[in-house]
Formats: structure tokens, sequence, C-alpha cells
């Protein structure tokens, strides 16, 4: 498959496909400019940054997909209802 | 041991103002419960103001704000504090809570075996969302707010009396509660992506060592 590559996550391994890179940057797009998003001894970025680390699969952006792909999982195992 | 809490609060950037801003309530909630403080501000967060006031003044509780790595805690500047191998031994029969990111996967388990009572920390990054206008009056701050008061809340609960595993799990529960506001059907759209960041601090927040240790 073109494009694909494997992130390796708590519970399932992460494949970053395109669909996911879209996914993650339209989810992050919803934030308002205003916010800021502090990344531990990363720094602080602003969503178009995170948007642009997404598209580059750079380290910060694996690490986005890593957060959001693992929290939608969390979602559907119903894990923040218990 | 003394009931004194040492605490770091480096504020050379713009994470670290928000964390040592936000730790002011940490210290309101102590001076009311008569708890003696020594804050390592900014500068004075360093290797050689740390080491001396523990061993001068042996305080039992130790909060780290400020960044890290895997087997690090770092102060102003990010210079190193604690680093695992070389001086954890300073952690010895303390009680710890690190805001340090990643510090408790190698740091926190090491400082564990070396005699610290207690770790609570991350073992993976702490991740917060902050309004960028708000960055004068960090204490102003809702966004911010959602995510460094479940933080404090671990120290909160030590200050009140509550054992460490009691202080980490009301933490989570705080994140959780703040997951759930996030995701109901009364918050905005953007809500979602600060749930998410919040779900990643409250499943990467560890208690290690004797969770029955109090202050």
């Amino acid at each position: 498959m073109k494009d694909v590559k494997k992130l390796k996550g708590d519970s399932e391994r992460i494949t970053i496909t395109k669909d996911i890179k879209e996914l993650v940057k339209a989810r992050l797009s919803v934030l308002p400019k205003n916010i800021n998003i502090s990344i531990g001894s990363d720094g602080a970025f602003k969503r178009d940054e995170l948007i642009l680390h997404v598209e580059e699969e750079d380290n910060i952006g694996k690490k986005i997909i890593q957060v959001d792909m693992e929290f939608l999982q969390s979602l559907k195992r119903g894990e923040l209802y218990e | 041991m003394n009931k004194i809490l040492l605490i770091t609060t480096p504020d050379h950037d713009i994470t670290t103002r928000y964390l040592s801003v936000w730790s002011s309530k940490i210290l309101e909630l102590a001076d009311k419960k008569n708890i003696r403080v020594i804050n390592l501000k900014r500068k004075k967060a360093n290797i050689k103001e740390l080491k001396s006031r523990i061993l001068k003044i042996k305080p039992l509780f130790i909060i780290f704000n400020g960044h890290g790595g895997n087997d690090c805690i770092t102060g102003y500047d990010n210079k190193i504090l604690i680093k695992a191998g070389n001086n954890e031994n300073l952690l010895e029969e303390k009680i710890v809570y690190a805001i340090s990111c990643r510090s408790a996967s190698v740091l926190g388990k090491r400082s564990i075996t070396s005699g610290t009572l207690v770790y609570i920390g991350y073992d993976s990054d702490f991740i917060f969302c902050h309004d960028e206008r708000k960055i004068s009056r960090p204490l102003n701050d809702k966004i911010a707010k959602l995510f460094l008061e479940p933080s404090n809340q671990v120290a909160v609960s030590l200050i009140k009396g509550n054992d460490s595993k009691e202080a980490s799990r009301r933490s989570k529960k705080f994140f959780l509660r703040n997951i759930q506001k996030m995701l109901s059907s009364e918050a905005l759209p953007e809500s979602n992506q600060y749930a998410k960041f919040l779900w990643w601090d409250m499943k990467h927040q560890v208690c290690l060592g004797d969770g029955s240790s109090s202050f």
C-alpha cells in the first residue's frame, strides 16, 4: 500500500495511511487559531503548525497521529464512559 | 521526615510559565495548611540549589514543574536536575510529583529502586492546550484550566492528607470528568480536541512505588 507507515501504539499498531493523516488534520482544523498546544519539551504549537507536522509525518506529527488514533480507539471501546 | 514541600517553578518558556503560575494554587493551599514551602523559582530551579535544600531541609514532598525526558527532570533553562544513574538517590524517602514529560518511564522506576517512596509522573509527554490571548494571565485561561486543575489535584490531594494512590486516582477522575464534559452534546466543536489530549495525560499518569505513602 502506498504511503503506509506503522506507528507503535500501546494497544494496536497504527498504520499511517493518507486517509488517517487527512482525518487527523481535519480534526485539528476545528481548533481556534488562538489555541496553542504544549507538547512537553517539544514546545508550544499553533493549530496550523501541527497540521504541517502531521503532513510531514515527523516526530511531532507522528505523536499527534498516535494521540488521535489511540483516543478514537478508546472511544470505540467505550472506555471513557466506564 | 519533615512535612515540608519543595517545588520548582522554572518559568523560562510558555509551558513552564503556565505550570509555574498554576502551581500558585497548590502553594495557597499549602499555606492554609501551615505547610512550609521551599519554592525554587526561575533561576533557582538549578541542581546546586535543589541538592542543597534537599540535603539541609529534607522535604518530604517534592513537586517538579519543568521539562524532562525518559531519564531526567530539568529545571530552569532545561538544565538537568535529576538524572537516572546519576543522582536519583536525592529522591530517597520522598514523595515526588513530576510534571516532566516521560520522566516516569525510566527515572521514575530507577528512583523507586533507589528508595523513593512514591513517584507520580507521566510516562509520555504531558500535553496541554492554552489560549495565547491569556499568556499574560495564565490563571484566567479556561482552556489551560481543563488540564492544569486535574494535574494539580495530585498535590492538592496529598496536601489534604490522602495517600499517593488516592491522589493519583483523584487526579485521573478529574481528568475524566473534564473529558466527559468535552464530549458532551453541549460542548463546542473544538472540545473533542481538548478531550483527546486530556485523555492522553490521564492515561499516561502513573503512580510508582508505595501507594499508601502520604504527606
